[in-house]
């Protein structure tokens, strides 16, 4: 659930998705749920001439299983806040 | 007592981690979250992609302020070798 | 629930799968695996009133990489063939790479190399 709460806090932030396919995209965060699926809005492939795949498409939805990485900026996150829960989420997942 | 994985990981958060991921790619940065899934946070990171072309080894480097990996590309988290 | 693809239903999507194909098709119905039901799949880059690939099908939601609404503004989609023509591959999403074992041998020589250097200037 930690990372559900994180990405609820990005929400209307601008990220960079990078697929395992090695695809790239950037947009703003519109939702996701607790698979950490995404949505975003106003997408734009960061190799478009590679990839025309998605000219015409500005709201995607992603499966988060097909996610390597999501790249942000350092003042989208409150990191002593994040280490907190972090804490405290190991602590509720032992048993 | 805590000696879970997950326990041992706790004592690494705000520290520098060396991180081995799936498809000869690494990274090093500094652990700001985890979960049990291996999702992680690092700020600071600096990603080493690995190639061989014509049996020589290449790498290339990409940095970034914040990033989230997600858990199943990780095969491997421990404190960077070349520390000090 | 994932309602998340809630607001794509009925509507010309862009999908991409785990295996590199790319697609549109019209969303008919999805569940919380993502599993889809797709109708009037044709070709990313074939017009839209072009030849159906396949008219009614279950896309099973571990081969989903992305669902894109398709929205082509006026004119873009005449130029559809044409980018289709210039578009690279999609990769897939497994990663695999060659010997990989040889490239992380490889690279726990060079990193070995360093620590014993260190461990000398520490003696």
């Amino acid at each position: 659930m930690l990372f559900f709460s994180f990405f609820k806090t990005l929400v209307d932030q601008e990220v960079v998705v990078q697929l395992k396919n090695d695809i790239e995209l950037k947009g703003t965060l519109q939702s996701v749920d607790q698979f950490l699926n995404l949505k975003l809005d106003n997408i734009s492939c960061t190799d478009q001439e590679k990839y025309p795949h998605l000219v015409s498409v500005r709201n995607i939805f992603i499966r988060g299983s097909t996610v390597r990485y999501v790249y942000l900026n350092k003042n989208m996150v409150d990191t002593n806040l994040l280490q907190d829960a972090t804490r405290r989420e190991a602590m509720s997942e032992r048993k | 007592m805590s000696n879970t994985p997950l326990d041992l990981l706790k004592l690494n958060l705000d520290e520098k981690v060396y991180v081995k991921l799936r498809g000869a790619r690494s990274m090093t940065g500094t652990l700001q979250a985890f979960d049990s899934h291996c999702n992680i946070v690092l700020s600071d990171a600096v990603e080493t992609v690995y190639d061989i072309v014509d049996g020589e080894m290449r790498s290339s480097e990409r940095s970034s302020e914040m990033v989230f990996v997600r858990g199943d590309s990780v095969t491997l988290i421990t404190t960077p070798e070349d520390e000090e | 629930m994932s309602p998340l693809l809630k607001e794509y239903l009925r509507q010309r999507v862009v999908i991409v799968t785990t295996s590199g194909e790319c697609f549109t098709a019209t969303l008919e119905g999805f569940d919380r695996s993502t599993n889809l039901v797709l109708a009037d799949i044709r070709d990313r880059f074939a017009s839209q009133d072009g030849p159906v690939l396949s008219s009614v099908q279950v896309l099973r939601g571990s081969e989903v990489v992305l669902v894109g609404l398709y929205e082509p503004a006026e004119g873009e989609e005449a130029r559809a063939a044409l980018l289709g023509a210039k578009a690279a591959a999609i990769h897939d999403t497994k990663n695999k790479v060659d010997n990989e074992h040889l490239i992380w041998k490889a690279v726990g020589e060079a990193t070995r190399h360093k620590t014993t250097k260190r461990r000398k200037v520490g003696e």
